[in-house]
This record gives C-alpha cells, structure tokens and sequence, in this order.
C-alpha cells in the first residue's frame, strides 16, 4: 500500500521570533492537509491567526471553549484557528493544535476541523474544538500563520504540514 | 520511513448516493480512522448520518454528545440505539460537514468497539462524541448512510476515506 501520510514542511521558529509561519507552493497532490503546531507566543494573546493563500477573508466558525471549570460556544472568533501559550505563562511551555483540511484542492469551500489547547502549570487552561470554513472556491496553495495581537511567535515553536 | 497510516479505500461521490459501506476491511491494523466530507443532496427537514458495523441493526450503539452552537454548549447521552449517529449535514451550497471518526481496537474478537467522532459543520455545530457498539466481533464492514435513510442520499462531491494505523 501507499505511504499516505506525508510531511511536506516543517518550520522551527529560531531566536528573535517570528512573526509569520507559512508553507507556500502545496502541492495538489493530495486530499487532505494535516497541520500541527507547538507554538508560544512573545505576548498575552494566545490565538493563532489562519490565512489562505494569504487571505484573511471568508472565514467563519462555531467552537466549544473549555478553561477547566465551564464550557462555552462562540461563534465569532473569525481566522483563529489555533492555540499558544502565552509569554506569561509557566516556563518551557508550548500550546498544541491540530487543524485538519479536507478537500483542498476542490471547487468548493473549505471545511476545517481544529482542536487546540494552551496546557500549562496555572489554576486555568483553555482548550477548544472548532469547525471553520474558509467560504472561498479556490484551490488552497499556501497556509500562514500569524499570531494575535501582532506579537510573534516565540523561539522554539514549530508547526508541521 | 515505516508507513503506519494507510489508505485502506477512499470513495468520493460522482452521483448523489444513500450510502457508501467499505467491506472486507484487511485486519491488519491497529486503528481505523474514517474521514468524511459530506453534505445533503437536498433539503430534508431531518439529515445526519449514521453508521453501523457489519451491517448490525439492532440496539447496540451508544454516545455521549458535548457540542457547540456557537452561542451554547450541550452534553446529552443517547443509548440503545441502532445506529452511531453524528452529524447534520449542511445543506449550503458548497460547504460539507468534515467528520472524523477514530476507531481503536477494531479487530479484537474480546472487546467491545469503543470510537471518537470530531464532527465539524459552520452551519451547525462544533462537536466531539466519544460512542459505543456493544459487540465482541471484529469490524469488517461500515456503512454510512443518511440519518433518516431517505433516498436523497450524500451529494455529489462528497468523499469518504478510510485509513488503517499499522504500529510501527
């Protein structure tokens, strides 16, 4: 049988941050993407901007929030796709999320599936599940990453596709 | 590289259909996972899907439900059932219902078969089902069919894959 499970980039943040994780050219070889990330982020905003083939636009989502103690649905968090710990938060850690592709190479839109947590040594840690679709026919060529707020992505993060 | 995550067959609709089912599924893996991208071939007021292993009928499925509307989560239980349901369905132009589903154990004769559904739908929910099917028997068939197996089926353009992991 085939290999079907392939990595096609990994990209490891070195010292000095970055401020943007972005695999370009994708092949159309395949039918889904699978990308992970362990990230941290340089500030105290813990989400995880997703762009296609650089857009921000056409992306909606419905997702269950849990800290720990209570669950909550929002359904207005727009390109947020993933999860960091924060700068503040205890040492040596790194947030973990999971976002699934299907179809990206199709007609149709998007649909996404994320499942992501900042799990750290404090009272509270936030973990969500999240649908998302990106309402836009294109075939998807490039995905980036931009952390919220505009701070950076913290030196030892990684996200593999 | 060891190849652990194998296609074990893949199906993606040219024609609108009422169901797919993989049969003779190889018992050479550990896990399964069944990934699908689906959506209504028309606008029922009731669409979901369900699925049965090896064709069982009878009132062996159970789930427990958390999921998210985008303005309120909901846990429920569902038991005795003939089917493992998940999912709505949207009808939307354009847009499918991404479910995943990760089957452990599938071909153990001693245990019953224990699974985690992630469905994903912007039109409806966010969720994540952990089910049931009270069974000892290996897993040797799935069928996904419409929630209320009426004739208008999966639309064109939705697809189902089935992988197997292999332990390194």
């Amino acid at each position: 049988m085939p290999l079907t499970y392939f990595k096609i980039a990994t990209t490891t943040v070195g010292s000095g941050g970055a401020s943007t994780i972005e695999f370009t050219s994708i092949p159309s070889t395949y039918t889904d993407l699978v990308v992970l990330i362990s990230a941290r982020s340089t500030g105290v905003d813990p989400n995880i901007m997703i762009r296609f083939n650089s857009s921000s636009s056409n992306f909606s989502q419905k997702r269950l929030i849990s800290d720990g103690s209570s669950v909550v649905s929002a359904g207005t968090y727009g390109e947020w796709s993933a999860w960091a710990t924060l700068s503040t938060d205890t040492a040596s850690t790194f947030g973990n999320s999971l976002i699934y592709v299907s179809n990206y190479g199709s007609s149709n839109y998007k649909s996404l599936s994320s499942d992501a947590t900042g799990e750290n040594n404090a009272t509270a840690n936030n973990m969500t599940l999240g649908a998302e679709l990106w309402s836009n026919t294109a075939a998807i060529t490039s995905v980036s990453f931009v952390m919220g707020s505009s701070y950076n992505f913290a030196q030892h993060s990684t996200a593999t596709l | 590289m060891a190849i652990t995550y194998e296609s074990i067959a893949t199906t993606t609709m040219t024609t609108a259909s009422p169901a797919v089912t993989f049969s003779s599924i190889p018992q050479t893996f550990t896990d399964l996972i069944l990934v699908v991208s689906i959506r209504a071939n028309s606008t029922p007021t009731s669409f979901g899907t369900g699925i049965r292993f090896n064709s069982d009928t009878g009132s062996n499925y159970s789930r427990t439900v958390l999921y998210g509307s985008g303005s309120s989560a909901v846990s429920f239980r569902d038991t005795n059932q003939t089917r493992f349901f998940v999912s709505s369905g949207p009808t939307a132009a354009s847009t499918f219902n991404l479910i995943r589903i990760n089957i452990g154990n599938y071909s153990s004769a001693s245990i019953y078969k224990s699974f985690l559904a992630r469905n994903d739908d912007t039109s409806d929910v966010t969720s994540i089902t952990p089910g049931l099917w009270r069974s000892n028997s290996a897993i040797t068939s799935i069928t996904i069919t419409p929630y209320d197996d009426n004739s208008t089926g999966f639309a064109t353009g939705s697809s189902f894959t089935l992988y197997g992991i292999k332990a390194a």
